[in-house]
């Protein structure tokens, strides 16, 4: 075996196994459809691992009154995740009008919020663990850390 | 070896099915507001997340699973001793109160506490004939005797929900709360099925 073939296994490898670990976390999608002629039509899938990152490019004052709020709901949200997990899918909150429907449903491992009101429609897709690990994140510190490690139960 | 494959296998399933039998009981709240612009909310919750959620809330009137109550609200009437008595006796209504503006009804009926209250339009109540008078909300509280005593098993101030969530989830289907007035309805009940309908 050449050093270049072995350089390229190798970094096959890397790339993989990094894939494979940015998104064991599950994928978050964001679609926002327009429902005005010509309107915007906006589709975002990405790695739930990025949430935690983006809670990183918020300014940090905003980070800490947020942190200070969720810190004491972290069991809570831990709990309902856990248990949430292991609930069969089905819808959680419905909220039906003339003007707008609502829907938030738990559908595999993730939370789908779906909104279609006059203006447009949006579906949010969330993976449970990413969400509560992001909330973690967000409420700080080493012991959150510590007890939630991305794709460890949390 | 082959037997033992088999006890594991029927283990597995056993505990499984009693896992989602625990998991089986979701609670329902619907409430259907009248009028073309009425909104209509549907809310199904596992009573299993509510049994493992209300333990971690430590906010100032719910904690650890019971609520504070005030103590004045307890106080007048000894909710216990009343319990107690009605618990034990036979099928009936225990208490009716009736004035211009509502009637209260306390009955026991199957295991069951059943409390009736109607709201009326004092003024409709004295042009109608008794039966005849429309009221303005009526509302149904159906709880099992087990559920009323565990959600009293705390210090007299206090309201064991999460007792009372443990035992309510022994039981099938059950219509909790109804309330409806002009305005809206509003229903919670729990079943095993996980959509409201």
């Amino acid at each position: 075996m050449t050093p270049n073939v072995a350089i390229l296994g190798a970094s096959v490898t890397l790339v993989t196994m990094t894939g494979a670990f940015v998104c064991s976390m599950g994928m978050v999608q964001v679609k926002v459809q327009s429902k005005s002629p010509g309107g915007e039509h906006i589709r975002v899938i990405a790695p739930a691992m990025v949430l935690p990152v983006g809670a990183m490019l918020v300014p940090k004052e905003k980070v800490r009154e947020v942190s200070r709020q969720l810190q004491p709901w972290l069991p809570t949200i831990r709990a309902a995740t856990e248990e949430l997990l292991r609930c069969p899918d089905g819808p959680l909150v419905q909220v039906d009008n003339r003007h707008e429907h609502v829907k938030i449903a738990k559908v595999g491992n993730a939370l789908v919020i779906d909104v279609d009101d006059q203006t447009e429609t949006v579906h949010v897709s969330v993976p449970l663990r990413a969400a509560a690990y992001a909330c973690s994140r967000l409420a700080g510190g080493a012991q959150a850390e510590h007890e939630a490690t991305p794709g460890q139960p949390i | 070896m082959r037997r033992n494959l088999w006890a594991l296998v029927v283990l597995a399933w056993v505990s499984t099915a009693g896992l989602a039998a625990a998991a089986d009981r979701w609670v329902h709240v619907k409430v259907i507001e009248a009028g073309e612009d009425g909104e209509r909310v549907r809310i199904n919750i596992p009573l299993s997340l509510a049994e493992k959620v209300l333990p971690t809330i430590k906010a100032d009137k719910l904690r650890d699973g019971k609520i504070k109550v005030d103590e004045h609200t307890l106080d007048r009437v000894d909710l216990r001793a009343l319990l107690e008595a009605v618990r034990d006796a036979q099928d009936n209504e225990y208490v009716r109160v009736e004035s211009s503006h509502e009637d209260i009804r306390v009955a026991k009926s199957g295991g069951f506490l059943l409390i009736k209250v109607q709201d009326f339009d004092p003024a409709n109540r004295k042009t109608s004939q008794p039966g005849e008078h429309k009221h303005h909300s009526t509302v149904n509280i159906k709880v099992p005797f087990p559920v009323v005593n565990a959600l009293l098993s705390g210090e007299k101030d206090e309201l064991n929900v999460l007792a009372a969530i443990r035992v309510l989830s022994d039981y099938q289907d059950v219509d909790l709360v109804t309330v409806s007035d002009d305005s809206s309805t509003v229903r919670v009940w729990v079943d095993s099925r996980n959509v409201a309908d």
